[in-house]
């Protein structure tokens, strides 16, 4: 669905890179994360996906289109939820929805359906400027759907919303995964990725350090641990034991004999754990880990 | 309070210089001023034009050019094209033994009595040596239009400082920059303040500049200054009224539009209506400090009127100020 | 169908916010102005200060014949203040000067006459009659208007001095003496034998009518220019234009549905000010086709600027820049002798005369030639803008 080879941009053309020489590929049906800090160039490779930014450098296709050829027909087949809400302030949600639905040549999907969807059931005729700022992220990520799109360009869905609205959007990108929509995810929030993506790819100062699946990731990079709070002489001590070593095995088994249990959580590596050890950021890593 | 005035203007200072806004508000008039002069001498002289033949009779055509513009052409038919361009522009051909003056038809009345009166004058043979007229001069040396391009220039650039003003506020409303000024202990008086100096200041400085580069160093600088300060106060009103109540540009643009009505409105009565009608742009602040640096610029302004101005001028504001009050702070908070 | 969305989605926006209403509003103020407070011929407002140094029986006669020549009507008397004063006068012959320092203050009241226009019957000019020299050179002086001590020697020789500010050009100045080397009944004669030959029976504007033009080309046309790039800030504040861009909608289906807006608000409020003014006189085809063509003009020099710039305060500048010289050809219009070459090739100085032809049914081919530059050159502006837009889009 998508191919990208060889892909820079610089931009002020001063050779100073924003996104140096990067390569991928995202097969039909996947969802695909692109992680990385701010400044990392996860933006600028979305802004070349969609259009929005002109390709400098490289070979890309996207849904089957080469992007260097202006094809505006390419954007029946896309979609794309902004990171910043961009919706008209002055009409309301379902006006929103419906203008925008007159801009493709495809069938498009009822827009009540989508309101519906996304939670603003009873908002539809109030303007949104109105709108809270969760509110106007769902009307950005329910236009994005408007076209049912083949490929679904997605900018930080969850960032700054409430838990429960990001559940909703979670939900619903897993729904569309199940469909068979491929997405591509631009987030610096590893448990989205871990929870949503099926591969990822890390992304830090315009190059891309590994691509792989947060399982294997995981699997590869992560170590098991146990956290347990315990009380020691009065007072609450707290110790990380790794469940793989086999000393650090027996002082659980200790702990859990001789002491009064307060907390025990087993503890996976996270993506951002793993992240942070990949990207070379060892002695920050290994100064948290300890 | 007042340090976290000149914080603001501080950062109002940067965020215009940033966008050069405050640099246009100053710059601008300084270059118009710069064309005023360069051209009022030009638009003062406003003598008419006349077409004439070549193979006239040198006599006639320099006779001609002592009193108006003469252009030469070679043929009558070229005359009459000439004539027949959209300015203002007689013609006079010899015809036998005299001359026929030929217009378009469409000239204002001026040019055909000019066109008339010259060619009498000459055909009479009248010289200067015969006149029974002197002239006497009062030296005066700045023409009236000169002084009126100058008061028109003033007055624009204090609606500017106020548009400069309603679109720093809309810029922070837009970027909800009030809230999080809201939860500082500046006061909404500070905040109106501080948001007033940068656009006043600036206007300030490209009003004193203009009225230098247009040659007006003899007028009474006191006076001026004290009506442009005062004016300051009429274009921060604006600005608030606009900035706060305009959603967006687009609104603030319209606002902007609609307050040009009562300054041009205001040029328009002192300019060219009789004293008669003066009395009904009373209500205007505009009108008053138009008048008191019409004055002031023509040298002929004593304190009382300026003073009498000065006073409408700050009372109309406050007035506008105080009905708008609880507009402005529900719109500051 | 896009395009026609686009323009619904744009009128409804506009219709929800107040500048299409100020619009409105404004022309329909302005009308107002037009119909009930400018009149349809111009009243001069030249005023003159004379001191007549002759026998009171032969100036009383003087005004009383052209009173009843009908050259003169007689006006209610008129107040002036004379304030303190401090000045010198020169003459300009001699060199000679003489200095007055007056200290008082007093009011006085004035005979007034109103000359009157030969062919309209209007007042031409009015002059005041003051009892002293001294006062009407005060009063010259104060006053800023042309005085005249009118004297009468034993002979019957009429002699005129006159007190100029001291700005009035050399070929003023020339003309006023010659104007005095003859007597006024000689040169009169000779006038009334001047041949006058008119190339056509041409219209012109009355006073009101006069003004229609200005208002279109400042108020309407120039103002598009203005507002549309107001309308891409909004959007791009809004972030509505990257949207717009990730659907199969061109970028030039945005603009011209920007245009369009524009469009509808000037034809609407150009409407309003020109029609109860003009009537039926004018070609509305004709009228609506330049009006058109030119907005569109000037909305896409608008959006090409709008293109360089993220916000309204950075493009600032630029725009008032631009706004400011395309005020400039108004002198033009209002002072026909100032006429450089160089002002032509400002916008609107053929908007301005262009509709000015139009109001008189005057000449189509100027109008109509200009209407295809304005179109020409409307649109190149709008495919530049629309590579603009295109190339500037940012994440």
């Amino acid at each position: 669905m998508i191919s990208v080879k060889n892909l820079s941009h610089s931009y002020n053309e001063d050779g100073n890179f924003a996104v140096k020489n990067i390569s991928f590929e995202v097969v039909n049906g996947e969802t695909f994360g692109f992680l990385g800090p701010s400044g990392a160039g996860k933006s600028t490779t979305q802004g070349i996906l969609t259009g929005l930014l002109k390709l400098q450098d490289g070979e890309v296709l996207v849904a089957g289109y080469d992007i260097k050829k202006v094809q505006n027909e390419r954007f029946n087949k896309i979609g794309v939820s902004f990171e910043q809400s961009n919706v008209y302030g002055k009409l309301t949600a379902r006006e929103n929805l419906e203008y925008y639905a007159k801009l493709f040549d495809v069938p498009t999907r009822d827009p009540m359906e989508l309101i519906h969807l996304v939670g603003l059931d009873g908002k539809e005729n109030v303007r949104a400027s109105e709108f809270s700022k969760g509110m106007k992220h769902r009307l950005t990520f329910a236009r994005s759907m408007l076209n049912n799109p083949e490929l679904w360009f997605l900018d930080e869905p969850t960032t700054g919303l409430d838990p429960a609205i990001a559940a909703t959007i979670k939900d619903i990108i897993r729904e569309k995964a199940a469909q068979g929509t491929t997405s591509f995810l631009t987030t610096h929030n590893m448990f989205i990725a871990d929870e949503l993506c099926d591969r990822v790819a890390f992304i830090i100062d315009g190059e891309i350090k590994l691509i792989d699946a947060p399982k294997s990731l995981k699997l590869q990079y992560g170590q098991k641990l146990i956290d347990i709070e315990y009380i020691d002489d009065g007072k609450i001590v707290k110790e990380t034991l790794k469940t793989v070593d086999e000393l650090e095995r027996k002082r659980i088994g200790e702990i859990v004999n001789n002491y009064e249990i307060q907390t025990m959580h087993s503890k996976e590596a996270t993506l951002e754990e793993i992240f942070i050890q990949v990207t070379g950021r060892e002695l920050v890593y290994n100064e948290t880990i300890k | 309070m007042i340090k976290k005035i000149f914080l603001i203007l501080k950062r109002d200072f940067l965020s215009s210089k940033r966008d050069a806004m405050a640099v246009y508000i100053m710059v601008i008039p300084l270059i118009l001023a710069v064309g005023i002069t360069l051209f009022a001498p030009g638009l003062n002289d406003t003598t008419v034009k006349l077409a004439m033949l070549k193979s006239d009779d040198v006599e006639h055509i320099e006779y001609m050019e002592q009193f108006s513009k003469v252009e030469l052409f070679n043929s009558v038919d070229e005359l009459e094209r000439r004539v027949e361009k959209r300015d203002d522009i007689a013609a006079i051909a010899p015809t036998g033994n005299s001359y026929e003056i030929i217009l378009q038809g469409n000239e204002s009345e001026i040019v055909e009595e000019y066109a008339v009166q010259l060619n009498t004058l000459y055909e009479l043979g009248s010289t200067k040596e015969e006149t029974t007229a002197q002239l006497i001069s009062f030296g005066r040396t700045v023409p009236p239009l000169k002084a009126m391009l100058v008061n028109m220039l003033i007055a624009m650039t204090i609606m500017l400082a106020g548009m400069l003003i309603a679109m720093s506020i809309v810029e922070e409303k837009v970027e909800n920059t009030i809230n999080a000024l809201n939860v500082t202990p500046i006061s909404q008086t500070g905040f109106v303040i501080g948001k007033s100096l940068l656009g006043g200041t600036v206007a300030m400085l490209g009003i004193i500049g203009a009225v230098i580069i247009t040659g007006f160093y003899d007028i009474n600088w006191f006076m001026i200054v004290l009506v442009g300060l005062t004016s300051m106060i009429l274009s921060l009103v604006i600005g608030f009224l606009q900035g706060i109540s305009s959603a967006d540009v687009i609104e603030a643009a319209g606002g902007v539009k609609l307050i040009m009505l009562p300054l041009a409105g205001s040029i328009a009565v002192y300019e060219l209506l009789a004293d008669k009608w003066q009395w009904t742009m009373y209500w205007s602040p505009f009108y008053w400090a138009y008048k008191a640096n019409n004055l002031i610029l023509s040298k002929t302004a004593d304190w009382g009127t300026v003073l009498l101005c000065t006073a409408m001028v700050i009372g109309l504001s406050l007035i506008v100020y105080l009905v708008s009050l609880p507009k402005l702070r529900k719109g500051l908070s | 169908m896009k395009l026609l969305s686009n323009y619904l989605k744009e009128m409804k926006i506009a219709a929800r916010g107040f500048y299409f209403y100020i619009e409105i509003a404004m022309a329909v103020i302005l009308v107002g102005i037009l119909l009930l407070v400018v009149s349809e011929t111009s009243t001069s407002n030249i005023k003159q200060f004379i001191y007549n140094d002759m026998p009171q029986k032969i100036a009383e006669y003087l005004k009383d014949k052209s009173i009843e020549d009908g050259d003169a009507r007689l006006a209610n008397p008129t107040e002036f203040e004379l304030k303190p004063a401090e000045f010198v006068i020169t003459n300009q012959e001699t060199g000679e000067t003489t200095a007055y320092d007056f200290d008082d203050e007093k009011i006085i009241e004035l005979e007034t006459i109103e000359m009157l226009d030969s062919s309209t019957g209007e007042r031409d000019e009015t002059v005041y009659y003051v009892e002293t020299e001294e006062d009407m050179i005060r009063l010259a002086y104060s006053e800023r208007e042309v005085g005249a001590t009118v004297a009468m020697d034993a002979h019957g020789k009429v002699s005129t001095k006159y007190y100029l500010q001291g700005y009035e050009t050399d070929r003023l100045e020339s003309l006023l003496y010659i104007s005095h080397s003859k007597s006024p009944a000689v040169i009169n004669a000779k006038k009334d034998r001047q041949v006058v030959r008119t190339l056509g029976v041409m219209e012109t504007l009355n006073n009101r009518e006069n003004l229609v033009p200005i208002f279109l080309v400042y108020l309407g046309s120039l103002m598009g220019y203005f507002i549309v790039m107001a309308y891409i800030f909004y959007d791009k504040a809004e972030g509505v234009i990257r949207a717009f861009a990730v659907t199969p909608s061109s970028m030039w289906k945005y603009l011209v549905s920007k245009i369009f807006v524009i469009l509808t608000t000037v034809v609407v409020s150009s409407s309003i000010i020109t029609i109860p003014v003009m009537g039926g006189q004018p070609n509305y085809l004709l009228f609506y086709i330049f009006l058109i063509i030119t907005t569109f003009a000037l909305a896409s020099l608008g959006l090409l600027v709008a293109s360089f710039f993220d916000s309204i305060s950075k493009a600032f500048g630029v725009m008032y820049a631009i706004m400011i010289s395309l005020m400039i050809p108004a002198f033009s219009y209002y002072i026909p002798s100032f006429d450089p070459l160089w002002l032509r090739f400002f916008p609107s100085y053929p908007l301005l005369q262009g509709f000015k032809e139009i109001l008189l049914n005057g000449d189509t081919g100027y109008v109509l030639t200009y209407s295809f530059v304005f179109l020409a050159g409307g649109l190149v502006l709008f495919v530049l803008a629309d590579m603009r837009f295109k190339k500037t889009l940012t994440v």
